[in-house]
C-alpha cells in the first residue's frame, strides 16, 4: 500500500495535519466561548464585562484541553491499530470505507 | 470578589449547558446539508470526485473483500487475503482482555479472532480449545508486568516526599520559634475564621451546582464537537491551512508596510512554503480526516468514560502540584532552617524568614564570614541546589506519569473499541490495565521525560543567572561564549525532549494495546518510522 510503504512520512503529514487542526479548533473555542461569556454578562452583569470574557475563555481552553487530550491519544492510538491491521479501519469506520472502495 | 466571579461562571455554564444541549442535534443534522451545499463538498457526489487517498490495486483488491456493515457489527465476506501486518491481532486481544473478565468475554475475543481468520460462525473452534488459547494468551501477555524496577523507583521516590514533607511539618510543630508562619497562623483570630467558614459553606450549593454545570457544559461541547468533527474532519484541516497561509500572508503584507523587509521576506517565503506543503499533502487530507473521523467515533462509544478519564486525571494534576508545592515549602524551608540554625547558632533565622530570604542572608553576610563558614556556606547552598534539582524532578516525572496514565487509559479504550468492539468495559479494563501491568512502562517513559525537562529548567536557570551577571558586570568574550554554549545546549534539550515526548505518544500506544514493555514499544516505534525518512522525522518532529 502507498500509505504503508511510505508510513514514516505518512505518520508525520498526518500528525502535522491533524494536530494543527486541533489546535486550531482550540483557539476557535477560547475566542468563541469568551465572546459568549462576554454577551451573558452583558446582558446580567454589565458592570464586569471583563470577568464574563475571562470566565470564558477559560472555559472554553479547559474545553479545548480536554477535546485535544483526547482526540490527540485517539487518533494516534487508530493510526496505530490502521497500521498493524488496515482492513478493520473499514469495518469500523463505514464513513471512511466510501473512500477506501471507490 | 468569589460571589462576584461565581454568579456568571455558574449563569455561563448553565446556558452553555442548556443551549448546546437543545441545538446540538438540530445544528449537526440540520445545517450539515446546508453547509455541504455551501462548501461544495464533493465527498457526497456533488462534487468531483478529487480528494480520494491513493490506493494500489492490490488495495483495493481487498478492500473490496470486506463490506462495511452499520452498527459496529463486522461481517467479513468470503476472504483468504489478510494483510501480513495483522499477526499482531491476537497479541492484542490476548493483551486487551483483563484477567478478571477473560472468562466472561472468551466468546466475544473468539469471535473476533474467527473474524480476523476468515471463518464464520460459532462453530469455527471448538469450545474447550477455545478456553485453552486464551486462557495460555491472557497468562502470556496480561499477567506479566513490565518494567517493574520504574514502578518500584517511582513509588519509593514517592515515599520520600511524603516522609520528608511529613517530617518537615513535625519539625515546624516541635519548633514553633522556627515555623513562626505557622505561629501567626495560628494566632489569627479564631472567630473571623469561624464565621468566614460559616459564610463559606453557604457557597457549597452554590458551588455543587456551578461544578454539575461545568461538567454538563464540558460534556455537552465535546459532544457537539465531536459530531461537527465527524462530518467537517475533512474540512477542518483545508480551513486550518488556508488560515494559515492567510496568515502569514497578512504577517508579510504588515511587514513590508512598516519596512521591516527582513521579517517581511521571513513571512513570505513562510507563506510559500505553506502553500507548497498545502498543495503536496492535499491528496493526504482525506486519510488525515478520516482517522481524525474515526478517532471521534472510538471517543464517542465510550464518552462518559473516557470523559470522566480526562477530568479525574486533571483533577488528580491539580492536587499534585497543591500537594508538591507544600512540599516544596515544607522541605526546603525545613532544610534551610536547619543549615542557618548549624551555620549561626548565635543568630536564629527571624521570623519571617522564608527560603530565599535565607539564602538573601546567607549571600549578603557571606563577606563576614570567615573562610571556614564561606566553606559551609557553599555546601549548604550545594545541599539546596541539589534538594532544589530532585524536588523539581519529582514534580515533572510524578505530572507525567499521571499524564500518561490518562493517555494510556484513553489510548486502550480506543484500542479495546477497535479490536474487540464488545468488549463490556472498555475503559475500566484499560484503566486496571494502567495500574497494574503497564504501570511500569508508564514510569520509565515520564522518567525520561522528567530527567529532560529537569535538565532544561537547570539549563534555563543557569542561562538566566549568566544573563543578569551578564547585565551587572562588562561582558567578556569568555563570558559571551559560555552564555552561547548554554544557548545551544537548552536548545538541544529542547529538541530531544520534543522527540522523545513524540515518540512516547506512539510507544504507549503500542503498550496500550499490545501490552509491550517500553522498549519493545520503542522499537516498535521505530519500525513504524522507517530508516529511509528518520533523519526527515528529526527534523519534522520539531517543525509539526
Amino acid at each position: 500500500m502507498f500509505l504503508l510503504s511510505n508510513r514514516g512520512i505518512t505518520t508525520l503529514v498526518n500528525d502535522n495535519l491533524l494536530i494543527n487542526a486541533l489546535n486550531m479548533l482550540s483557539v476557535v473555542i477560547v475566542v468563541f466561548s469568551a465572546f459568549i461569556g462576554v454577551i451573558v454578562t452583558a446582558i446580567f452583569y454589565p458592570s464586569s464585562m471583563w470577568i464574563g470574557a475571562v470566565i470564558g475563555s477559560l472555559i472554553g481552553f479547559f474545553v479545548g484541553f480536554v477535546l485535544t487530550t483526547a482526540l490527540d491519544t485517539a487518533i494516534v492510538m487508530v493510526y496505530i491499530c490502521f497500521a498493524s491491521d488496515p482492513m478493520t479501519l473499514q469495518v469500523r469506520n463505514s464513513f471512511l470505507s466510501l473512500f477506501v472502495t471507490s | 470578589m468569589i460571589e462576584l466571579l461565581l454568579g456568571p461562571l455558574f449563569l455561563i455554564s448553565l446556558i452553555f449547558a442548556c443551549f448546546l444541549s437543545c441545538i446540538g442535534c438540530w445544528c449537526c443534522w440540520f445545517s450539515f446539508p446546508c453547509l455541504t451545499i455551501f462548501f461544495g463538498a464533493r465527498r457526497f457526489g456533488f462534487g468531483s470526485s478529487g480528494g480520494h487517498w491513493k490506493t494500489s490495486p492490490t488495495q483495493i483488491s481487498t478492500s473490496h473483500q470486506y463490506s462495511a456493515v452499520a452498527n459496529n457489527e463486522p461481517t467479513i465476506a468470503t476472504t483468504t487475503a489478510v494483510p501480513s501486518a495483522s499477526s499482531d491481532l491476537p497479541l492484542a486481544e490476548a493483551y486487551i482482555v483483563p484477567p478478571l473478565t477473560a472468562a466472561a468475554t472468551v466468546a466475544s475475543v473468539d469471535h473476533t479472532i474467527a473474524v480476523h481468520h476468515g471463518l464464520s460462525g460459532t462453530n469455527a473452534f471448538p469450545r474447550e480449545e477455545e478456553i485453552k488459547e486464551s486462557e495460555e494468551r491472557v497468562k502470556k501477555f496480561s499477567s506479566s508486568f513490565h518494567d517493574v524496577w520504574a514502578a518500584i523507583l517511582f513509588l519509593v521516590n514517592l515515599g520520600i516526599i511524603f516522609y520528608l514533607t511529613w517530617n518537615s511539618f513535625h519539625h515546624m510543630k516541635v519548633n514553633p520559634e522556627d515555623s513562626s508562619t505557622s505561629s501567626s497562623f495560628t494566632n489569627v483570630d479564631k472567630e473571623t475564621t469561624l464565621s468566614s467558614l460559616t459564610t463559606s459553606r453557604n457557597n457549597v450549593l452554590v458551588l455543587l451546582l456551578c461544578g454539575i454545570g461545568f461538567v454538563l457544559f464540558i460534556a455537552s461541547a465535546i459532544s457537539l464537537m465531536m459530531k461537527l468533527i465527524i462530518r467537517y474532519a475533512e474540512k477542518l484541516i483545508e480551513i486550518t491551512i488556508v488560515l494559515n497561509i492567510a496568515f502569514l500572508v497578512m504577517l508579510t503584507i504588515s511587514s513590508l508596510l512598516s519596512f521591516n523587509i527582513l521579517s517581511g521576506l521571513l513571512f513570505g517565503f513562510l507563506a510559500l512554503y505553506s502553500y507548497w506543503f498545502y498543495n503536496s499533502v492535499r491528496d493526504r487530507i482525506p486519510f488525515a480526516s478520516a482517522i481524525l473521523s474515526t478517532g471521534c467515533i472510538a471517543i464517542e462509544k465510550n464518552f462518559i468514560g473516557i470523559l470522566t478519564t480526562i477530568l479525574t486525571g486533571s483533577l488528580i494534576q491539580v492536587i499534585w502540584i497543591s500537594f508538591w508545592s507544600i512540599a516544596f515549602y515544607s522541605i526546603l524551608y525545613s532544610s534551610s532552617v536547619s543549615s542557618a540554625s548549624s551555620n549561626s547558632p548565635s543568630s536564629p533565622s527571624s521570623g519571617s524568614s522564608t527560603y530565599q530570604q535565607q539564602h538573601r542572608s546567607h549571600h549578603s553576610s557571606s563577606s563576614d564570614h570567615t573562610i571556614g563558614n564561606e566553606d559551609s556556606l557553599n555546601g549548604d547552598d550545594a545541599v539546596n541546589g541539589l534538594l532544589l534539582t530532585w524536588l523539581v524532578f519529582s514534580f515533572y516525572w510524578g505530572f507525567q506519569v499521571i499524564n500518561y496514565l490518562v493517555g494510556l487509559t484513553c489510548s486502550g479504550s480506543v484500542a479495546c473499541w477497535w479490536f474487540l468492539p464488545q468488549h463490556p468495559a472498555p475503559v475500566r479494563s484499560s484503566f486496571f490495565r494502567s495500574i497494574t501491568t503497564s504501570f511500569g512502562s508508564v514510569c520509565f517513559g515520564s522518567l525520561l521525560v522528567a530527567i529532560l525537562q529537569t535538565l532544561r529548567f537547570l539549563l534555563t536557570k543557569l542561562r538566566n543567572d549568566r544573563d543578569q551577571r551578564n547585565r551587572r558586570n562588562s561582558e567578556s568574550s569568555q563570558n559571551l561564549l559560555y552564555y552561547c554554549f548554554l544557548c545551544i545546549l537548552e536548545t538541544l534539550v529542547i529538541w530531544i525532549e520534543s522527540l522523545v515526548v513524540y515518540f512516547n505518544r506512539y510507544a504507549f500506544a503500542y503498550i496500550a494495546a499490545y501490552g509491550d514493555d517500553f522498549v519493545s514499544a520503542g522499537h516498535k516505534v521505530v519500525e513504524l518510522f522507517d530508516s529511509k525518512y528518520g533523519c526527515l522525522l528529526f527534523f519534522g518532529v520539531d517543525f509539526r
